[in-house]
């Protein structure tokens, strides 16, 4: 998909029910008895959620009118940013259960594999090198405690 | 008089072998602490807390400092090269540094960076020799209402950082606002949009989502964009230093913002992110030409910078004068104080003037350090924008992880770093402005604690944000700065439109 321009009335709209859901949500804080001087924990996240949805509308109101310029955005190279990022979260998943070090060397040779395209194993040593170096630093000099699984 | 012989003495006392080897050691320690992303001053002082047991109280405390100065400077580097800010002080560093590296300046940013920092501290330091306790009388006059003033005061900046698109800024500052309502609600005890996670009780970390906005969403702009052969720059590397008339263009920026940090250091839990970010806007508030800001101009750095490090100072006079640690690093400090039989406040002044007056030479000379080893480090620190972006960018994502792990041990705070990562991502692809987010989210518990607090100490009487003098000078500042970018706008139309 190429230079969508409805960018900003869909945003608006998104961000509308965003609002409108936490207005909606932040009614399970109004305290059961009303205390003098006090306010609620609901005031403030009322009054946040209720500007959202102003100004949502009024995004969607100026997009619709073409008081502003059409935010015209590019679908072009959104694939590998979705494989970076599911990479990112199956990372952090994965984590706990085999170990940081093992994880980590995994992850970064992937994202090597994915940037250069080319199984060159000069970058997957330098990668590697790199991240246990850093490894090195933040575990064993810093004593960052970096999670455990099945392997370090 | 008496105070500059007094301080002629300490710095006799602190210039020892093991006086300038702990200063040194202290600072390069404090600088890496700072660029790592995750790990901040108060960590850095904790660290190496232990290693001044065996140590004479003077060397030990100063080291200690030192770490604290160099921290704060550290952050800039990682901020200025990957986009990554290495503390939260140098969020608004990388509004500018990080362009000034992309257009081929690193070198120039980063002594820039030193530069102010240096200015910044050293200048607090002086008010710190010569007005800490008057200032720090000062400091126990902001109650509730005045702090809710200075938060107001930061947010409303939030409008001239959306100038280029108001709504699409207000949007991301309101959104920033909500996420700062997540977690245990402090007056009251109730626990809002935590959905039964125990990790979201406290709150959304200010750390990972700092990480996943500028620096995880970068990765992801860099894989769409398939730059891979160069790292952060576009162009070969130009400048290294910085010029005289580089410094004197920023002179009156570097004044103003020092003067600012160093007044925000002082008071009690305001910090130098606060600092920095308010500095920032002036800057950009008293410029010409306020449309080169964020494009990569030398006052986005200089401003910032020296207000964060002039905050280091300031955040000693409390704890000095008064025995009050004003911020968490000074709270871990006088850890350091009690391990060493001290106890700091007036007292101190008076049982033990040559230490004081030690430690004020102390804080000079870490300046000066960590200001030395920056200006002989920006030439290689430069160099990380020559790694190919195939090896920098699995590189980032693993600092990341660490860095946003590392605050709180807790993989919650990864998934948030990578969730705002894809969060960032998107904003920036459709135009919406992750500052105002950023600054809401570390403004916005601020404010709204001390609102409420200031209610209930008056009854719920709203006159007290308007009666007392302070808290009514700066929300007539903030409404200022809040209304001119909608007035500025009306007349460019006015304008364009006679035009």
């Amino acid at each position: 998909m190429k230079d969508f321009k409805y960018a900003n009335s869909i945003l608006g709209v998104l961000f509308f029910v965003l609002g409108a859901w936490c207005y909606w949500e932040s009614g399970e804080y109004v305290p059961w008895v009303e205390m003098e001087g006090q306010m609620g924990a609901h005031i403030f996240p009322r009054l946040f959620a209720g500007a959202l949805m102003f100004l949502s509308a009024l995004m969607i109101f100026m997009d619709v009118k073409q008081f502003t310029k059409a935010t015209i955005i590019s679908f072009d190279g959104i694939g590998v940013v979705f494989v970076i990022a599911v990479l990112c979260f199956a990372f952090w998943y994965f984590i706990p259960i085999v170990g940081f070090l093992s994880t980590a060397t995994l992850f970064v040779c992937i994202i090597t594999a994915i940037a250069t395209r080319k199984l060159r194993i000069f970058d997957y040593i330098s990668v590697v090198v790199v991240l246990s170096f850093i490894y090195f630093i933040f575990a064993n000099l810093l004593k960052v405690p970096l999670p455990r699984g099945f392997f370090i | 008089m008496e105070s500059v012989l007094m301080l002629m003495g300490g710095f006799r006392d602190i210039l020892s072998f093991q006086g300038i080897l702990s200063i040194f050691m202290g600072s390069a320690f404090g600088i890496t602490i700072g660029a790592l992303p995750g790990l901040n001053a108060s960590m850095g002082v904790a660290l190496l807390l232990p290693l001044t047991y065996g140590m004479a109280p003077l060397p030990a405390i100063v080291m200690l400092m030192s770490i604290y100065c160099g921290a704060i400077y550290g952050g800039s580097i990682t901020a200025i090269l990957l986009r990554t800010p290495g503390t939260t002080a140098a969020a608004c560093t990388v509004f500018d540094g990080y362009e000034m590296a992309q257009n081929g300046e690193p070198g120039r940013a980063l002594s820039m960076a030193a530069t102010a920092s240096f200015i910044g501290g050293i200048f607090s330091v002086i008010v710190l020799v010569f007005l800490s306790p008057p200032l720090a009388r000062m400091a126990l006059m902001f109650g509730p209402a005045e702090f809710f003033a200075l938060c107001f005061f930061g947010l409303s900046i939030i409008t001239s950082l959306s100038a280029d698109n108001m709504v699409k800024g207000l949007i991301s500052a309101v959104v920033g606002l909500l996420l700062g309502t997540v977690g245990i609600d402090i007056v009251t005890g109730v626990a809002r949009f935590t959905f039964n996670f125990a990790e979201l009780l406290n709150g959304v970390s200010f750390i990972p989502v700092l990480i996943g906005l500028f620096a995880v969403s970068q990765v992801f702009i860099t894989f769409e964009q398939n730059i891979l052969e160069l790292g952060g720059v576009k162009q070969a590397i130009s400048s290294l230093r910085i010029s005289m008339k580089d410094l004197w263009s920023v002179s009156g920026t570097i004044t103003r913002s020092s003067i600012i940090g160093t007044i925000v250091g002082i008071l009690p839990g305001a910090g130098a992110t606060m600092a920095a970010f308010i500095a920032y806007n002036e800057s950009r508030r008293w410029s010409k030409t306020p449309e080169r800001y964020g494009k990569g101009c030398l006052e986005g750095i200089a401003a910032p910078e020296s207000a964060n490090n002039a905050a280091t100072g300031g955040s000693m006079v409390p704890l000095l004068s008064l025995g009050i640690p004003g911020s968490e690093t000074t709270a871990v400090l006088i850890g350091a104080f009690m391990i060493q039989g001290l106890r700091p406040g007036p007292l101190l002044f008076r049982e033990q003037p040559r230490l004081v007056y030690g430690l004020f030479a102390g804080m000079f000379m870490a300046n000066v350090a960590f200001f030395v080893l920056g200006m002989l480090g920006s030439k290689l620190f430069a160099q990380v924008t020559k790694i190919p972006n195939k090896i920098l960018l699995p590189t980032i994502l693993v600092f990341a992880t660490i860095g946003s792990y590392a605050e709180s041990n807790s993989l919650t705070d990864v998934f948030l770093m990578f969730f705002f990562g894809s969060l960032g991502y998107f904003f920036r692809k459709l135009e919406f402005p992750v500052a105002p987010l950023v600054l809401a989210l570390v403004l916005g518990p601020m404010a709204e604690s001390n609102l409420r607090r200031g209610l209930i100490i008056s009854g719920g009487d709203w006159s007290t944000f308007v009666t007392k003098p302070i808290s009514l000078t700066l929300l007539a500042i903030g409404f200022f700065t809040l209304v001119m970018p909608f007035v500025r706008m009306y007349k460019e139309r006015k304008k364009a439109k006679t035009a």
